[in-house]
């Protein structure tokens, strides 16, 4: 009788054991499949932003807007012209905010600022434009997908 | 012919000639059973703005890419410098500003791409490679479910979001004077998340 009954406990318990490891084993997969590399379509598209401290008219505004685009790997530019902000897009490859901030400055001598992301800003926004970082689900999904590629 | 047929026989024809002259028609054919017609379904809004049909991607040489999803693609990307731009969005869009080290994927990429899913998706798209997989609208603006929402959103920054959108649509040649119909029916759906998206 009593080894009848640990013979089902074996089974029982290899029978759970079973059932744990298949289960982690779909979901292992099933995480390379969510997590293995998305294909975007602006990939090297970044932005960035300059604050203008003084009144920037249409004018002004779009000889900025002129020279800016002229800029090897600068893409597409913005002026809001309302609240003096100039947004531009490059290519992150070929091209870095610094450098586009010194050579505006130097061409139109403007008293105007690079915005600068604050560590706490980057953290937090829209959940599409990034990744919720703190989450266990988000830390285990980052662990496993290191480990599978 | 004899006299005393004459009238006989003359009375015939004008019988036969009355019976003909009143003859009704013949019955009516019974009208046929109209076919009932399915209405064709109106077009969905994906379809309006460019369907399945297939063109070149110009921003992936030698791929091609549905007309419905570069039309969005278009007003998503148009979209994103002016939220980037607008300083009410950027408590809410910061990252977008985020520099990002060679192969990180920037936080326009990943705009761009999951806003555009979710479009496509939310427009009728079928392409199942546009599924948005994000997290639901509710959950992902609330920051008890979502850290990366530091703060909950309210409805004056809601509509300047909306706000943002249509400034997007006039950039790319869609505006309420040229296509009112397409404007407003982008505007309703975009509403049609602000009871998830609006928690304050």
């Amino acid at each position: 009788m009593e080894k009848s009954s640990k013979t089902k406990l074996k089974k029982y318990l290899l029978i759970f054991t079973s059932a744990v490891v298949i289960l982690f084993v779909v979901l292992v997969v099933h995480i390379y499949e969510v997590t293995k590399p998305v294909k975007y379509d602006n990939s090297f598209l970044q932005l960035s932003r300059i604050d203008f401290k003084e009144d920037i008219d249409s004018l002004k505004a779009n000889d900025i807007r002129h020279f800016v685009a002229s800029l090897r790997g600068v893409q597409n530019t913005l002026f809001n012209v309302g609240d003096n902000i100039l947004i531009y897009g490059y290519n992150s490859a070929e091209q870095t905010p610094t450098n586009v901030y010194e050579k505006l400055m130097a061409y139109g001598h403007y008293n105007a600022e690079k915005f600068i992301v604050s560590e706490e800003l980057k953290a937090q926004g829209c959940p599409m434009a990034g990744k919720d970082r703190s989450s266990l689900v988000y830390r285990f999904t980052r662990y496993m997908y290191n480990l599978l590629n | 012919m004899k006299k005393s047929m004459f009238i006989p026989m003359l009375l015939l024809a004008g019988s036969a000639l009355f019976y003909t002259a009143c003859k009704k028609d013949k019955d009516p054919e019974p009208e046929p059973t109209p076919t009932p017609v399915t209405p064709t379904p109106a077009p969905t809004l994906y379809e309006r703005v460019g369907g399945t049909t297939t063109v070149a991607d110009p921003k992936n040489s030698g791929t091609m890419i549905e007309k419905g999803r570069l039309t969005l693609r278009s007003v998503v990307d148009s979209a994103i410098y002016v939220i980037a731009g607008d300083p009410v969005m950027t408590p809410y869009f910061g990252t977008l500003l985020a520099e990002v080290g060679a192969n990180n994927t920037t936080g326009f990429a990943a705009l761009s791409k999951n806003f555009t899913d979710f479009l496509c998706v939310a427009t009728g798209a079928k392409n199942t490679a546009y599924a948005y997989m994000g997290k639901s609208m509710k959950a992902a603006h609330d920051p008890a479910t979502h850290s990366r929402m530091g703060m909950k959103a309210n409805a004056a920054d809601f509509d300047k979001f909306v706000g943002d959108i249509g400034t997007a649509l006039a950039k790319n040649g869609v505006t309420a004077a040229n296509n009112k119909a397409l404007v407003d029916d982008l505007v309703a759906l975009l509403y049609t998340t602000k009871a998830d998206v609006v928690q304050r």
